[in-house]
């Protein structure tokens, strides 16, 4: 009896010990509840986000997937995605990233060309040339500026405060913007430019707003989840 | 003559046993086959299937340790005996709904493995890309090695985004504001 005891003992301690060490592979979630001081805010906004993407954005989003068929909307993205070229371009080379700005280089170079215009992604399907996703939060994380509160933004989403800066500079660098200020400009007016922002909303939504639909499924906090998946990732694409 | 005849002899047998790394990839892989065929399958009852499809990752896919972890340290401890037993029943169902849930939407997608990388001697991370028409979505496989010398998935990160951390924080919100019955319930409801 007391072999069995302490055989029970044994295997209790030693799974505690298991578990244990495991527990260094996760954050300490007492510091997270800490570092979100707007909290409170940001809970109302994702409501508030949520009551406009499911009502009004994805309604709208459903309506363009089933009238455009895939390879149009295909067409849409890669000639918007291939203008997020400067900023990409700028960002890659602000991190020394110099052969993921050739890579950028090359990809834009031949999608303009070949591609017509970015309306197909030659680069990818011909030569395998793989888009270097930068952006100047990334740039300020590289440069160790660290995340600050996460803040959600009406529309826009989950941010933090770093992010939510860089989003100027990159603005400015964005052909898809009307900056009177700036020497040159693709677009005519900031109404051409509401006109093109709106259909890329419109279009990424077609393409992002299942897998919106799968987390809150699958979130027992919804708030928390899209808290977690924005600050996670966003740690892993500037360590990358 | 001798001696470099003796070292060769040595070393084969250490050639010839595949490394950890590469052993986990050829058996995820058969299991990814395996799946992928009953996905395609479309003369399979949904419920069969499914059944069919859980009894393949039952070995692989270490559901309970999942559940344990996704209380973090001090969390485990607002939860009693009994409690913390239902915990991990209703969280591993939870857990492998969801799991089933997401092959619903299987249109064709691919899974590629890449290269695994031994972190520590208990510990293997495997990378995946599943390349579906929205583009590519990349899938880490993090494996342990049991006291029984198996290895078992542990983690899934998805997109760099770890399910057991996204799981751990929004439990310990959960307890902090509702305590150990309030997460039990919601638990329950799903």
């Amino acid at each position: 009896m007391r072999l069995f005891f302490a055989f029970c003992i044994f295997i209790f301690f030693a799974h505690a010990d298991m578990i244990d060490e495991f527990d260094s592979e996760f954050k300490d979630n007492n510091k997270s509840f800490r570092e979100d001081p707007l909290i409170s805010y940001n809970r109302g906004m994702t409501d508030f986000n949520d009551f406009f993407y499911t009502e009004i954005l994805f309604p709208v989003a459903k309506g363009y997937k089933s009238v455009i068929p895939q390879k149009c909307r295909e067409m849409v993205s890669n000639t918007i995605n291939n203008l997020g070229f400067p900023i990409r371009f700028v960002n890659n080379l602000l991190q020394f990233k110099f052969s993921s700005a050739l890579e950028e280089f090359g990809r834009f170079f031949i999608n303009t060309t070949f591609g017509f215009f970015g309306i197909f992604d030659h680069a990818k399907s011909a030569y395998d040339l793989k888009p270097h996703n930068e952006d100047f939060g990334q740039t300020l994380g590289y440069y160790g500026v660290s995340s600050g509160p996460h803040i959600v933004l009406p529309f826009l989403g989950p941010s933090n405060l770093r992010d939510l800066i860089g989003k100027f500079p990159d603005a400015y660098l964005d052909p898809l913007n009307y900056i009177s200020q700036r020497d040159v400009n693709l677009l005519d007016n900031s109404n051409q430019a509401y006109v093109t922002r709106g259909v890329d909303v419109i279009d990424r939504t077609s393409v992002y707003m299942d897998q919106y639909e799968n987390v809150k499924k699958d979130s027992f906090d919804f708030y928390i989840m899209l808290r977690e998946i924005y600050e996670q990732r966003r740690e892993k694409e500037i360590a990358e | 003559m001798k001696r470099f005849i003796f070292g060769v002899l040595f070393f084969i047998p250490f050639l010839l046993v595949a490394s950890d790394e590469i052993t986990l990839k050829v058996e995820l892989q058969k299991k990814v086959d395996y799946i992928t065929k009953l996905l395609n399958d479309k003369s399979l009852d949904v419920q069969k299937r499914n059944s069919m499809i859980l009894e393949s990752i039952d070995g692989l896919i270490d559901f309970e340790l999942m559940s344990q972890l996704s209380l973090d340290k001090n969390d485990r401890q607002k939860l009693n005996e009994t409690q913390r037993k239902e915990f991990i029943t209703l969280f591993e169902k939870e857990l492998k709904d969801s799991f089933l849930d997401k092959l619903k939407n299987y249109s064709d997608e691919k899974i590629e493995l890449k290269e695994p990388k031994k972190i520590k001697e208990d510990r293997i991370s495997l990378p995946s890309v599943i390349k579906s028409k929205n583009g590519d979505t990349e899938v880490v496989f993090k494996y342990y090695l049991t006291k029984q010398k198996e290895w078992k998935i542990y983690d899934l990160e998805v997109a760099g985004v770890s399910l057991v951390q996204s799981y751990r924080t929004q439990f310990s919100e959960l307890l902090t504001n509702g305590g150990a019955e309030k997460l039990l319930e919601k638990l329950r409801k799903k």
